[in-house]
């Protein structure tokens, strides 16, 4: 006769392990969090639903939809129905100030330019993939180019813009033409400000672009240097459509700083006239 | 005696085979390669890895040469004579040599030459007085030129001397075409190879900013 009772206790135990590792994993889907919300200016109050949230931190939303209203002294009240769903959600919102245009603001505030440019790395909420389908040249932001800075923003009146930096008259039109190259039928508003400052280096260390140009230019790897009285760096040569070359960059405003760098490269171990060479703070006094 | 005949076949078929297989390995090791020599009326020795004289040439010339490297050293005396190596294989069967003409003849040519040359170099700058012109020099059969524009100041230091790291070095390409000196590039700081990729790399390497000027 064989003993039921232990294989009882034995099943017995097995299905209420298999219940209580269930409900754990109820319990932490339920909380797991699934909502962020970025705002600016720092000290903005964040209502979502029945909720004051905070904003920065990661937290957890039932799925459905809710009311938000962000609101800050002297800043106009956004107010929005968003939904939430348990995939995680990143949502972004700049307040318009009363008294003052976003641009002026951001440059008195550029803490928050990080914020108000959508600057926060590869998490898209809802708003923002509506953006991106309507504007296809949002999912390639923010985008640096050496002589410019291509960010996402808000407009005064609250639609998606994008934010131009620019070092010279020559690097905006060079940021329009990248910007054309991504938009479909509407062009999203765009607001330049010529306050750039030159990194003559095309995107991170690990970029793709960079690691297609290591592979063309091996000077790339040693590059920008910037010694003082010269910089030395390089950016994308906008006259081959492949995107592929590349020009030197030599921003230096005396000749001492010029011969400096193009000595530079014949120490690195490169020819100088083996690349196109762009001289920046320099005009010619032959002509 | 059949037996004996088998053995003279036997040893005739062997010393021919042994024949066959050094007329064809001699020949694999030789190769006919044609000269081509791109001056007119040049000739030219060729010479082995020990620098002796293996065979005189002319332009469209052929020879039958071992696999291995030699050099070639133009005789006319007007032409550089610096030996220029190149290296026989299996599969090379032409070589293309384009002489240069020697550093006196190019220096001759240049004087003689230099008004005409200065017509064009003064036409590349505003205010010509105000500049050091390099004399420059002439490369190859004379076609090509090149020179350095630069405004030497004195240094703020000692107003005695100049000081030639104080001022901006331009590169300036002439070529001969049809007899009329023409610009080709600059002045510039550095006139780059994807812009001129018509300009010969012994051009690039003494315009080369990265070294010190001539």
């Amino acid at each position: 006769m064989l003993n039921k009772k232990p294989i009882l206790i034995a099943v017995t135990i097995f299905v209420l392990l298999i219940a209580a590792a269930s409900l754990v994993m109820i319990l932490i889907n339920s909380q797991k969090e699934n909502v962020k919300i970025y705002v600016a200016p720092g000290n903005a109050t964040i209502k979502l639903g029945d909720k004051t949230v905070a904003a920065d931190k990661s937290f957890h939303m039932d799925p459905g939809n809710y009311p938000l209203i962000i609101s800050a002294p002297n800043f106009k009240t956004i107010k929005k129905d968003i939904a939430i769903t348990n995939s995680f959600s990143s949502l972004v919102y700049c307040l318009q100030p009363d008294n003052m245009t976003l641009s002026e603001y951001m440059n008195q505030h550029p803490e928050d330019r990080y914020v108000c440019e959508g600057a926060i790395g590869q998490e898209y909420n809802q708003d923002a993939q509506a953006a991106i389908d309507k504007y296809p040249v949002i999912a390639h932001l923010p985008y640096e180019d050496g002589t410019f800075k291509i960010g996402q923003g808000v407009a005064p009146n609250g639609e998606t813009a994008l934010y131009v930096h620019f070092s010279t008259d020559k690097s905006k039109g060079e940021a329009l033409d990248w910007i054309k190259r991504y938009l479909k039928d509407a062009t999203p508003p765009i607001f330049y400000q010529g306050d750039y400052e030159q990194t003559d280096r095309i995107g991170g260390k690990d970029s793709e672009i960079d690691k297609a140009l290591v592979a063309k230019y091996a000077i790339v790897t040693s590059l920008p240097i910037d010694a003082g009285y010269y910089k030395l760096g390089y950016r994308i040569d906008e006259s081959d459509p492949s995107g592929q070359s590349i020009k030197l960059t030599i921003n230096a405003d005396t000749a001492i700083g010029r011969l400096g760098a193009l000595r530079q490269i014949g120490e690195l171990g490169f020819k100088p006239t083996d690349y196109k060479v762009e001289f920046i703070n320099f005009e010619s006094d032959l002509q | 005696m059949v037996q004996k005949r088998f053995i003279i076949i036997g040893l005739v078929l062997f010393f021919l085979l042994v024949t066959v297989l050094s007329i064809w390995f001699y020949a694999s090791q030789y190769t006919t390669v044609k000269f081509t020599l791109s001056y007119p009326g040049a000739t030219a020795d060729v010479l082995d890895s020990s620098n002796n004289k293996v065979s005189s040439i002319k332009n469209g010339d052929s020879l039958q040469l071992k696999h291995a490297t030699y050099s070639i050293k133009f005789t006319n005396k007007e032409l550089n004579d610096q030996l220029v190596a190149f290296e026989v294989k299996k599969d090379t069967t032409n070589f293309t040599f384009d002489p240069s003409l020697s550093s006196a003849v190019l220096s001759k040519q240049l004087a003689e030459q230099r008004a005409d040359i200065m017509k064009v170099v003064n036409g590349t700058v505003k205010n010509p007085s105000q500049y050091v012109i390099d004399a420059g020099r002439l490369y190859h059969q004379g076609e090509w030129y090149t020179t350095t524009i630069s405004r030497y100041e004195l240094s703020s230091a000692d107003p005695e001397i100049g000081n030639p790291e104080s001022v901006d070095i331009y590169y300036l390409v002439l070529k001969k075409e049809n007899g009329t000196w023409k610009k080709v590039a600059g002045p510039s700081l550095v006139i780059s190879k994807p812009d001129y990729p018509a300009i010969p790399d012994y051009i690039f390497n003494a315009i080369n900013p990265a070294k010190p000027s001539y």
